[in-house]
């Protein structure tokens, strides 16, 4: 019994038992081996996500065909109007969104080139208009980024929106754009918009 | 049973190719623009009627500088360019003078009375001899600053930014008089609204200075002293007009106070009278390439119409009949 006891005793005074010091480098490096490699793979894992190649619209190439608009896999088309603030003049008479030939310079819908009324029109001081893109009406149709690109300095750009691409493996629009803008990029690049 | 199999290959066959024909017809005819329901045509508005057109002589030089940005005539009617850090003096049919190279592209030339060549280098002036000579740097205006247009007028050197909007006067020796963009009502004619990197500058008949307010579709007149002197200019897509974010890009006037303009977007060459009354067009969007934008525009002295086309490494000569 007092052998037993002793025994229990013995096994029970182990945790307390000092560690020396090569046990502690011991542990201590497997732990920071296993920290770094547990690191490394998360490491590797983000990279590979933020580097899977995704659909982008160059827009040194966009022709603006139309296409974007009516392609998308999407009932309402993942491709949409950006807007480059810093490359905008603010200007009153805007090529992207007034007709041409407009009479009146005013939020008139028969004044606007948008045909889903996506671009807002805000007045800021005279003589300034500031210029905002309604994500939710935009089809990605490009009439307005043609209209800022031929009158204007070309401030608004279509880009695939990647909260909303499906990422198809074979994107419907890649496959007729005309002009061969739509080219896969890493995902940490996201956009190509011109500044 | 064996004709069987053949009749039913043959089926097989015929609605196999019937497939492949409906595709075929139902596949959009992807190189018509006129499959483009939002497709914005310009092609009616570039249009300009034949009457309108002025009766001219035209040549053209080619160019051997490729980017070219600015072009300028000095008073024996050699052509100034510059491109590619480095300035191109040519003769008035193209024979090549002289190419010296500048620290960075100049973005505006004006040649003064003694025959030096003033060249903007993005944000500060330098003084140039005929022969290539750098004379004097200016200071410059201000670091982010970008110069689009010189004006020279006997002791007086305009210099328009088109970053900040501003035109800036200088003495001929560099120093600083006043600026005519601040402190002016934005409603006002002469506030200078410059949306972007076309801003042009030019001396009339009588010394005067004329600036083109790009945003306000106006060509703006000051007198010496700085205050408004006169204004014109119809926001219009019509050939009579201006229009888009900043035009006219360029502008040069001729001896009898007539204006020349140049457009991008619709890009047109237009003569106006001294008082701003359209007289016609020069030279329509068929003269040019398709992708040319803002035209540089100087005078010889014969008075001659140069137009740089940047974009197809050309100098377009009109001589008006």
């Amino acid at each position: 019994m007092s052998d037993q006891h002793s025994n229990k005793l013995k096994s029970g005074n182990t945790g307390n038992k000092k560690i020396g010091r090569r046990e502690f480098f011991k542990t201590g490096l497997r732990a920071a081996a296993l920290i770094s490699l547990g690191s490394a793979t998360g490491y590797l894992l983000s990279k590979s996500t933020l580097d899977d190649p995704v659909w982008q619209i160059d827009p040194e190439k966009c022709v603006q065909c139309g296409r974007c608009a009516t392609h998308c896999v999407l009932p309402v088309s993942a491709v949409k109007c950006m807007h480059v603030y810093k490359m905008c003049g603010y200007c009153d008479l805007c090529g992207g969104y007034f007709r041409p030939q407009v009479k009146k310079l005013d939020t008139g819908a028969e004044n606007q080139l948008c045909p889903t009324k996506a671009l807002k029109r805000t007045f800021v001081e005279p003589p300034y208009y500031r210029y905002d893109i309604d994500e939710e009406l935009c089809n990605g149709c490009g009439k307005c980024v043609e209209g800022c690109g031929s009158f204007g300095n070309g401030s608004l750009q279509l880009q695939i929106n990647h909260n909303i691409c499906t990422n198809c493996n074979k994107c419907a629009i890649a496959r007729v754009c005309p002009a061969g803008a739509i080219i896969r990029i890493p995902a940490s690049k996201g956009y190509l918009l011109k500044k | 049973m064996k004709n069987r199999i053949w009749i039913y290959l043959l089926v097989l066959l015929l609605t196999f190719l019937l497939i492949i024909l409906f595709n075929r017809l139902a596949k959009p005819d992807f190189e018509n623009p006129a499959q483009n329901p939002y497709d914005l045509s310009l092609d009616s508005l570039a249009q300009i009627p034949p009457e309108l057109y002025l009766p001219l002589d035209y040549s053209y030089i080619d160019l051997p500088l490729p980017q070219a940005k600015a072009l300028a005539t000095d008073s024996a009617g050699n052509l100034l360019v510059a491109g590619q850090q480095s300035i191109l003096v040519l003769t008035c049919e193209g024979k090549e003078l002289l190419r010296f190279n500048t620290p960075q592209t100049a973005t505006a030339l004006a040649v003064d009375h003694q025959q030096r060549i003033y060249c903007a280098l993005e944000n500060h002036l330098a003084l140039y001899s005929m022969q290539g000579d750098l004379l004097k740097t200016f200071p410059e205006l201000h670091p982010g600053a970008y110069i689009t247009s010189i004006a020279y007028s006997p002791g007086r050197i305009y210099l328009a930014e088109a970053v900040k909007g501003d035109v800036y006067e200088f003495t001929g020796d560099g120093e600083f008089v006043k600026s005519y963009g601040k402190g002016r009502d934005k409603t006002a004619p002469d506030f200078l609204n410059i949306p972007s990197l076309y801003f042009d500058l030019a001396i009339g008949p009588d010394n005067s200075l004329w600036v083109t307010n790009t945003g306000k579709h106006k060509l703006v007149n000051f007198h010496a002293d700085g205050s408004l002197r006169s204004y014109w200019g119809v926001t219009s897509a019509a050939p009579e007009g201006f229009c888009g974010c900043c035009n006219p890009t360029h502008i040069v006037l001729m001896e009898d106070g007539s204006f020349i303009t140049a457009e991008k977007g619709i890009v047109r060459i237009k003569k106006y009278n001294y008082g701003g009354g359209f007289i016609g067009v020069l030279a329509g969007p068929e003269r040019f390439g398709p992708k040319a934008v803002g035209l540089d525009l100087a005078k010889g002295p014969e008075e001659q119409i140069y137009v740089l086309e940047a974009e197809n490494n050309k100098i377009h000569c009109f001589r008006l009949k």
